[in-house]
């Protein structure tokens, strides 16, 4: 019953956990300046 | 190299003192954490900390001393305790009592330690 | 019931979102995958969520009697009063370790949020290492220790809760002390991701800076509320016993105190980086062992704690985190100790290098003394020590903290020279002169001559730099807040440790057995019995004894629980002024009419509150608000990459 229960709630989780990899891409970036990331 | 000198030798004094004060203050203050059991057979020196369940024959007399036998399984031994006793104290509860075992076999206890009722349920219901 | 298959389900759920996100953002963060990184974090916000979901169903199932889950039956009964029902969450094994998680989701779901601009590594191996937690708490949760667990007959009543811990502070220490262990671990976690990152720069610090102030905070009002409600409620006269659960509160408490300093450090000079990496994964560590002892029942200790199933699983969670945490030390390590020029020794670099010496001193001596039961308890028979030993072993250490505390402010970053003698002349003379004052009044315990002096003169360096700063230009202070709010701390520290000193070795007390009419005299104040009522209630009978004393009367009390084998609960009377408590413990009642007594007098106690308070003032003055402008700052300051 918890299972149940579980699985539920993951699969109403699923869409905001994974809305970067569903939405429509955003405007690519400007190329990454040198130093600003490691 | 001057760098790391300068870092360690502090550290190095530091850790010294630290290292001699435990040393110094446990000397006297470590105490034997035994059983009833134990105490009688081994006779541990000077005072020790010994755990057991009161037993029915807590006789309190005088205000505020009280005699009673603290149990551990196997062997029980009477107890002589003079002070304020805590509160969750009754037959059936842990203590730890910090004291001496006389001659007479009686536990002359300096302090007494029942167990905090227990936030943590001991008894888990059963039904 | 359907609470109970709710709660267990959103735990469930929980764990697996907790999972997946740890891997996927270890991964992610690896191959710098900006797309699943995100994904990752917000796997971290639901796991977050399902913890909120499961706290509220627990919430609810309490606060409805919903009597079909052992949890409730353990710690609740139908007359027990609201507060105590809602605060049964977090007074059992289980629901307070719900509370913990549930802090902890929260805060890591806050410090989360904003971690994007530190780099997108460091803010996905955070986000790895924060589920990862989170994942290690809900698994115990759901599979070891589940405050979800139903019975098979669902009984009419529960047990309800032991009449000692029927009182206020039962509702407020247990959830402060928590949420300060639950908070180390956002610090922890963005040290290690940076160490994982290869980044030995500060922005690590600046960015979870307030998360370590919020843990300190937490952890030193959770310490005075604990001291605070043992002293009012327990009745044995005293607030401190170096128990191991006191102990395991205290020790990363002083951990991050030294981290708090020591980051500055990093912040102003890049160094000691080491040495703060080192302190606040120490805390954690702590926290983590911690629990494990308290929880475990592998160490003799006055707050019963049932020999549990979590015991083992918290081992190893502490050994996974030694072994994570120690060869991330150890592989990163090496890097970090190159310093940039060389640090003057007697300099405020110097006293705060001095000063993580001296904390780590008696964080070692407190560990010792709580450990000692369990390891010689292997090597044969057991050893405890008592509060002598920590007395003794600390007190050199602390008094040269004190010293520190009085002279360090005063020491300029560079090398100190003339102008320092001179700043110093004012809490030597304000050391000297307590000093002396104390000596005449009659003072002969050596602690408190050692103590009450140093601390004055840490608080006259206190009042200097105020005074400094009014004389110069007042505004200095409100710009730099944090500084100023930092020196009431340190001075609301002074105060308590002036009432500690005082109340713990100036207490006078006396074991008494009094007729109605007698009196007794303690320390130059005179009590006098006046008799005593016996009230009979429906669970257990009440003795109240009258102490007059001047013209209030004190009404110590010790009621029977028959239903409860005879248990007893005393209410403490105390008569409080600024200059000492008059405690009033009624031991018992005779047949001859007579009752005995335990009287102490404890001078400054309520020092020891209000100094708490004043610390938490400072902080919150010093702090709330405040910009973080620092981040940029530290990255910008000395951006150095460690050799992956």
């Amino acid at each position: 019953m918890a299972i149940i229960v579980a699985t539920l709630l993951l699969f109403l989780a699923g869409p905001f956990v994974l809305w970067p990899l569903i939405k429509t891409p955003d405007e690519p970036l400007p190329p990454a300046r040198p130093g600003t990331s490691p | 190299m001057m760098q790391a000198l300068k870092w360690a030798i502090p550290a190095v004094i530091v850790a010294g003192c630290v290292g001699y004060l435990i040393y110094s203050a446990s000397g006297g203050a470590t105490e034997y954490y035994v059983t009833v059991s134990q105490l009688q057979t081994q006779a541990p020196s000077g005072d020790v900390r010994v755990a057991g369940v009161v037993q029915n024959d807590v006789q309190k007399s005088g205000g505020l001393h009280v005699t009673f036998t603290e149990k551990d399984g196997t062997a029980s031994m009477p107890v002589e305790y003079a002070g304020t006793l805590p509160d969750i104290f009754r037959p059936g509860i842990t203590v730890v009592a910090e004291g001496r075992l006389g001659s007479d076999g009686v536990f002359h206890a300096r302090t007494l330690l029942a167990k905090c009722p227990s936030r943590f349920s001991t008894q888990p219901y059963t039904q | 019931m359907i609470l109970g298959y709710l709660g267990a389900g959103a735990l469930l759920a929980g764990v697996v979102m907790g999972g997946f996100s740890a891997l996927l953002s270890f991964w992610a963060g690896w191959r710098e995958n900006d797309v699943f990184i995100q994904v990752g974090r917000r796997g971290f916000y639901a796991a977050a969520a399902m913890t909120v979901i499961a706290a509220l169903l627990l919430e609810v199932a309490l606060l409805t009697h919903d009597f079909s889950l052992a949890y409730v039956v353990e710690h609740t009964d139908l007359s027990t009063p609201t507060p105590l029902v809602a605060a049964g969450f977090y007074g059992g094994q289980e629901g307070s370790l719900l509370y913990w998680t549930l802090v902890l989701g929260v805060l890591g779901a806050a410090s989360l949020v904003a971690s994007a601009r530190l780099g997108a590594r460091i803010s996905a191996y955070a986000t790895g290492i924060l589920a990862a937690i989170l994942s290690f708490f809900l698994f115990v949760l759901a599979v070891v220790a589940s405050p979800f667990d139903l019975l098979s007959v669902t009984p009419p009543d529960g047990l309800g809760l032991n009449p000692v811990l029927r009182d206020g502070g039962m509702l407020i220490h247990p959830p402060v002390v928590l949420a300060g262990f639950a908070s180390f671990a956002i610090p922890f976690s963005f040290a290690c991701a940076a160490l994982l990152a290869g980044r030995a720069d500060a922005a690590w610090i600046a960015h979870t800076r307030r998360f370590a102030l919020l843990a300190w905070s937490l952890q030193t009002a959770g310490l005075l509320l604990g001291m605070w409600w043992a002293y009012h409620v327990l009745g044995w006269g005293g607030y401190w016993g170096w128990d191991p659960v006191e102990n395991v509160a205290l020790m990363p408490w002083l951990a991050t105190t030294a981290y708090l300093h020591s980051s500055q450090v990093q912040e102003r000079r890049g160094r000691l980086r080491a040495w703060n990496f080192g302190l606040v994964i120490l805390a954690f560590l702590l926290v983590v062992f911690g629990t494990f002892i308290v929880r475990s029942g592998v160490v003799p200790s006055v707050h019963t704690f049932a020999i549990s199933a979590i015991g083992p699983w918290f081992f190893a969670f502490f050994f996974a985190c030694v072994v994570f945490s120690g060869g991330l030390l150890a592989l990163r390590g090496a890097g970090l100790g190159v310093a940039s020029g060389q640090a003057p020794a007697v300099s405020r670099e110097g006293a705060f290098l001095l000063q993580n010496l001296l904390l780590i001193g008696v964080v070692a001596v407190v560990l010792w003394g709580t450990v000692l039961p369990l390891v010689s308890g292997l090597l044969g028979t057991q050893r405890v020590v008592g509060a002598p030993y920590y007395e003794r072993a600390t007190g050199p250490l602390f008094a040269a903290i004190l010293a520190l505390m009085a002279i360090g402010p005063l020491l300029p970053w560079r090398h100190a020279g003339r102008p320092t003698l001179r700043a110093l002349r004012w809490p030597a003379a304000t050391a000297l002169l307590v000093l002396a004052g104390l000596f005449v009044a009659g003072v002969r315990s050596v602690p408190a001559l050692l103590a009450i002096p140093l601390a004055a003169s840490a608080g006259a360096t206190v009042v200097t730099e105020y005074g400094r700063a009014a004389l110069k230009n007042p505004a200095i202070i409100l710009r730099r807040r944090r500084r100023y709010g930092a020196y009431l701390a340190h001075l609301g520290l002074v105060v308590v440790v002036v009432g500690i000193g005082a109340s713990h070795f100036g207490q006078q007390e006396k074991d008494v057995t009094l007729q109605p009419g007698e009196g007794v005299t303690v320390s130059g104040y005179t009590l006098t019995y006046t008799g005593s009522q016996q009230r009979l209630l429906s669970d257990h009978t009440e003795f109240i004894a009258g102490m007059r004393f001047g013209d209030q009367t004190l009404e110590p009390s010790r009621a029977t629980y028959a239903t409860l084998g005879g248990q007893a609960l005393t209410h403490v009377a105390i008569s409080t002024t600024s200059v000492a408590d008059v405690y009033v413990v009624l031991a018992g009642t005779n047949d001859d009419g007579s009752a005995s007594f335990r009287v102490f007098v404890n001078p400054l106690v309520t020092w020891i509150w209000a100094g708490g308070a004043v610390v938490i003032l400072g902080v919150v003055l010093g702090n709330v608000g405040e910009r973080s402008a620092a981040p940029e700052l530290a990255r910008r300051r000395i951006p150095i990459t460690l050799p992956a």
